[in-house]
């Protein structure tokens, strides 16, 4: 579609003329020539956070970060700083009003039809926000006019979506363009996110402890999230789920691994109807009781829900005469021309120019552009209007600004550019802090960037870091600011039980397609050996085992590629790409316990795993042993970041836990396999130890030829070799014992399972009973009592699994889904 | 203007109400929350003498608040494992006889009414507003307004309307038991022409409204025991529903379609919203497979002073 505003927008690059810092730019910019440009512009986007990892392979970023900056002189940005902290001041105002006495629509200044057929107008958050103000964050998006002033055009209050993406705009321009960012002093943003974490951190009033606060999202996996993840990781306070949190004696709490834990505040990144599905949508992914412990002033929340009213854009067109009704001031930021169609002069406004506008349906939120409408679709929409005319509002389309974006493909182009400004207001201060910076967003299209504001815009779009020109800039680094007063972390006791769950099976999937591409390096060789019956047979056995740990039954006599191919295959959910999926989706889900390191690592290793033939051709197995080779590494590139980089706290435990259950597990099996469903060669022998790193220590210890006896010692329970079962038990006891103590409230329905020390304890004890001269007889065959012990390995293995699960991943009934009656 | 005895009459009646709501479940429910909306609210014509509601098993948290339009809300929380849940309202209420047949013949016509909702913001006049329009259950149907377009008639004032749909609703639509739940949607009601109270309340607030006349739900109870040698009401020992109509000067008057009355000293007012949904009576949210069976008994006494 071809669409535009009629009026060329205000070129931003023509006021910086008279700039200093625009000649500074302009200067550096000559400096560098096309192949540099290009080389900083990959810089830039590879630091974006979401770039690092990608959800899935066909996932592409969603943001392209310009190399050129946005720059607003003092002057420019002292207009637009009071003019947003007024503007927050009278949101604020405003809200409380309709949701209170509606003082509003009693002096007639905004019509009741606005308001009562607002889809957005909860009556559950009447008087929902005493003592707090409703609203904490505002994010507003503004525009030029055809003046060239600026006016907002949208207020942005549920979801404050892009705040995380100009803290890391900044921090990826630091990184990068350092010359650059010596030259010309900005404004820096360290002290509003100092203020937001204060504001969500503030200590008891009775004994001055840190509470605690967590930034509430959903449980999609998309760009969005990723944002959240790192503005929770940068605030350090906990990203949670609704389903992290359960109301109880008139608050909420955080299921943690230590039991409830008392929830102080919540940033809020869920819209205000899926917040809490006992009182709003039911089907929503919040938590029922939200709403009852704001009311009973138990729960700080930032945005509390019913703030949306203010993005249905039902407000705009009354804000200055509101304005001088509850502040007795004139309106500073002017606001978009904005019609009310429930008037008739400003229907006929509307009906002589419609493509001038973007109309909003107030009952049903949905979206009219009447610019990309043909004569019948807008016929349609007069008969639609006409009908309920006040339930429409028309928002006038602005010109925007002109800016230079740079790309690879085309270098300078002028695209349109629109400001998304942040502030905040705590409970002490009238004014509201502006954040110093802002989200710059440029499109070709101004029109794209002034509609489909309700979906959000996680869609493509070009981003500017906003550089505002300061005399002085500040110096505080943004992780010194910090400082002493947030040395509470992420405590031991308050990892939430979710996240310990996804460490857990983290470790388990990981260890999972450690073991079964190991096997698979030690097998491809074997057929290609001097004796291929034999190698045949040897690698079946090996195969065989790959497919009962990735959960699947073999059948007894299956060819070879009847073996391998279901292991490759994408579409099999036993495949290695459905554990390589399970093993990245309980990654994905914690994602703020990573460092970027792992992130790079994980992601490596799923364009490797996504890179395998759907069909391996083993009798050519060198390319596949290379892909093996590469795999392996990577993941042991995993556990040493972690054990790097991970806090000895219990995240690191929970990932150890399952990694070393799941070695011990599939060892046995493993062992069951090459021992008890066969009789195993020195070929097989060979295979094994080389599989396992160990036959190097086999060939110190023993100088001989390999025995089914010394090998089962050295794999089973000599507790010194570590890919022994022995020394897995051993550290599983260790790791359970420094579990945290339960610490359940009565009425909590849970079953306390068997204690999981008990547990690794009788593993162990089991092991070191066992003497392997009596596991085998003089033939070397093995004897039952090796197929029994191996089985109830396995079996207790699973036990400790499950007593772990239940003890600390599920504090209610998870296996009950919550139902509305 | 005529004045109305409004209280301390001979004429009043003091009732003792009981309502019981009772879910069973197959499967034990381990946690639930739930809203109550059971307990009779105050008006100038009904007092709330004594009120309480008892819930089995004992709830591990109980809070009451006003909802927006003044009715009595429950927050309950149950906590401990259990297979049935009962919550029982009971209350001791008098209600004065509200003269609403004199008071018809006083009530604006249409135009005046429309053109007070137009130009009036007073606080009555703004919770008027928020009735005049389709709400979550109530769609505002081309077929109700074809139902209550031939009713309207030259020097009618906007009560005489409403009388006129009410007697219309009771004489044309059958009283069905077996017909409709409380998801049965307006189109099903008005083609079959059956249905429950709360269908004709929710048909008639649908057909006023398309005309633009504010008219809200009204969830109560009737008189149980009919007097000498008159029959019994329908929708006694079950909670009833009826609608109301607002008129500048007369405030809301109440309609019951069900019986073809103006509701008067027989109806026991719980709660009003705009429709079923805002004043359901016990709805919520339980961790279980969601299976359960609903008993609900309803008993109206009448007491002597």
């Amino acid at each position: 579609m071809s669409l535009n505003t009629g009026q060329p927008g205000y070129s931003e690059q023509q006021h910086w003329q008279t700039l200093p810092q625009w000649q500074t730019l302009q200067q550096w910019w000559q400096k560098q020539d096309d192949r540099q440009l290009s080389q900083l512009h990959s810089e830039l986007q590879h630091q974006l956070r979401e770039n690092g990892a990608a959800v899935d392979p066909w996932h592409t970023s969603a943001r392209q970060l310009d190399l050129l900056p946005w720059l607003i002189d003092d002057k420019q940005w002292q207009k637009l700083d009071t003019g947003l902290a007024q503007r927050h001041r009278l949101l604020n105002a405003m809200l409380a009003d309709l949701y209170g006495p509606q003082q509003l629509l009693q002096q007639g200044i905004v019509p009741a039809d606005v308001i009562y057929l607002n889809a957005e107008f909860l009556l559950p958050c009447a008087n929902l926000s005493q003592p707090y103000p409703w609203l904490s964050l505002l994010a507003c998006d503004v525009g030029r006019d055809s003046n060239g002033q600026f006016c907002v055009y949208n207020d942005v209050s549920q979801v404050p979506a892009g705040l995380g993406h100009v803290l890391e705009h900044r921090l990826a321009f630091n990184n990068t363009t350092t010359e650059l960012n010596n030259q010309i002093k900005k404004t820096q943003l360290a002290g509003f996110f100092r203020q937001l974490q204060q504001l969500l951190q503030q200590p008891a009033a009775d004994n001055n402890q840190q509470q605690l606060a967590a930034l509430l999202t959903h449980q999609k996996r998309d760009t969005a999230y990723f944002e959240h993840a790192f503005l929770a990781n940068y605030l350090d306070i906990a990203l949670v789920h609704g389903a992290d949190l359960m109301f109880k004696n008139g608050q909420l709490w955080l299921k943690t691994l230590s039991g409830l834990q008392p929830l102080h505040s919540v940033l809020r990144y869920l819209d205000d109807n899926s917040c809490d599905p006992l009182e709003l949508a039911p089907a929503s992914s919040g938590c029922a009781g939200l709403l009852q412990s704001i009311r009973h002033n138990q729960l700080f929340c930032a945005n509390p829900p019913g703030t949306g009213l203010l993005e249905s854009g039902a407000l705009l067109p009354f804000m200055a005469e509101a304005c001088q009704f509850l502040l007795a001031e004139p309106l500073q930021l002017s606001t978009v021309p904005t019609l009310w169609c429930g008037k008739s002069e400003a229907l006929a406004l509307l009906q002589q120019q419609p493509e001038r506008y973007c109309l909003q349906h107030l009952t049903s939120n949905q979206q009219f552009l009447p610019a990309t409408l043909n004569t019948d679709q807008l016929s349609d929409l007069w008969q639609q209007i006409e009908q309920q005319p006040q339930a429409y509002i028309a928002r006038e389309m602005l010109p925007l600004s002109q800016l230079s974006c740079w790309s690879a493909n085309s270098g300078l182009q002028q695209q349109a550019g629109t400001l998304r400004l942040f502030s905040l207001q705590d409970q002490k201060s009238d004014k509201p802090e502006v954040l110093p910076g802002a989200l710059g967003r440029t499109n070709v299209n101004p029109l794209w960037l002034q509609s489909g504001l309700r979906e959000g815009f996680n869609q493509q779009f070009n981003a500017k870091d906003v550089w505002v020109l300061a005399e002085k800039a500040h110096s505080s680094s943004l992780l010194q600011s910090a400082g002493n007063r947030f040395t509470l972390s992420r405590q031991a006791g308050l990892l939430p039980s979710r996240v310990a769950d996804h460490l857990f099976w983290l470790g388990r999937y990981n260890e999972r397609l450690n073991l079964i591409c190991r096997a698979l390096r030690a097998a491809l060789p074997l057929l290609s050996g001097d004796d291929p019956e034999q190698g045949q047979h040897d690698a079946r056995t090996l195969l065989r085992f790959c497919l009962q740990a990735s959960g699947a039954t073999p059948e007894p006599d299956d060819d070879i590629s009847l073996l391998l191919n279901p292991l490759f295959s994408a579409d099999n959910p036993h495949g290695l790409v459905a554990i390589l999926k399970n093993l990245l989706f309980n990654a994905q889900s914690v994602r703020e316990y990573f460092s970027e390191d792992t992130w790079y690592v994980l992601d490596r290793l799923q364009s490797a795993v996504y890179n395998w033939p759907a069909k391996p051709d083993w009798q050519h197995p060198a390319v596949l042993l290379r892909s093996m080779d590469e795999i392996i590494l990577l993941q042991t590139a995993i556990y040493g970041i972690n054990n790097e980089t991970m806090s000895r706290t219990h995240s690191l435990r929970f990932m150890d836990l399952g990694q070393h259950l799941e070695r011990a597990l599939q060892t046995s099996g493993l062992l069951h396999s090459v021992f008890c469903q066969t009789t195993p060669g020195a070929s097989l022998l060979e295979a094994l130890l080389r599989m396992a790193d160990t036959l190097l220590t086999y060939r110190r210890r023993y100088h001989s030829a390999l025995h089914p006896v010394p090998v089962m010692d050295l794999l089973l329970l000599d507790d010194s070799t570590p890919r022994s079962v022995a020394y897995q038990c051993t550290i599983l006891l260790h790791q359970v014992k420094k579990l945290p103590p339960q610490q359940f409230s009565a009425g909590a329905s849970i079953q306390r399972p068997g204690n999981e020390s008990q547990l690794a304890g009788e593993l162990l004890a089991l092991l070191q009973q066992t003497d392997p001269r009596q596991l085998f007889d003089g033939q070397q065959q093995a004897q039952p009592e090796l197929g029994q012990l191996l089985l109830q390995l396995q079996l207790r293995l699973r036990q400790l699994s499950d007593s772990i699960t239940l003890s600390y991943f599920s504090h209610v009934d998870l296996h009950n889904q919550w139902q509305r009656f | 203007m005529s004045t109305y005895i409004t209280s301390g009459s001979v004429s009043d009646m003091k009732y003792s109400l009981r309502h019981l709501t009772r879910y069973s479940y197959p499967q034990p429910v381990a946690n639930s929350y739930n809203l109550a909306c059971v307990t009779p609210r105050q008006l100038p014509y009904q007092q709330v003498l004594q009120t309480r509601l008892e819930v089995l098993p004992l709830p591990s948290e109980m809070q009451q608040r006003s909802d927006y339009f003044g009715n009595t809300q429950h927050f309950i929380h149950l906590q401990s494992p259990h297979q049935q849940l009962s919550v029982t309202a009971d209350s001791i209420v008098t209600v004065q006889p509200r003269h609403n047949v004199l008071k018809i013949q006083d009530a604006v016509s249409l135009n005046q009414l429309q053109s007070h909702m137009a130009t009036q913001h007073d606080p009555a006049t703004l919770q008027a507003k928020l009735c005049l329009h389709a709400s979550q259950l109530i769609p505002l149907l081309p077929q109700a307004k074809a139902l209550i377009t031939p009713l309207l008639s030259e020097g009618q004032n906007v009560l005489q309307l409403a009388q006129a749909l009410n007697d219309f609703i009771f004489n044309e639509f059958q009283y069905d038991p077996e017909f409709s739940t409380v998801v049965t949607p307006l189109t099903d009601v008005i083609s079959h022409r059956r249905g429950v109270c709360q269908d004709f309340a929710q048909l008639a607030i649908s057909c006023l409204r398309c005309v633009g006349i504010p008219a809200r739900y009204v969830s109560g109870y009737l008189e149980t025991r009919p007097p000498e040698g008159q029959p019994r009401l329908v929708g006694a020992d079950a909670s009833h529903a009826w609608f109301a109509v607002f008129d500048p000067t007369l405030g809301w008057i109440d309609f019951d379609p069900t019986n073809n009355l103006l509701a008067d000293e027989q109806h026991l007012t719980v709660a009003f919203g705009r429709d079923y949904a805002d004043v359901v009576p016990l709805k919520g949210l339980l961790q279980g497979n969601g299976e359960h069976t609903l008993t609900v008994a309803v008993d109206v006494a009448p007491l002597a002073d």
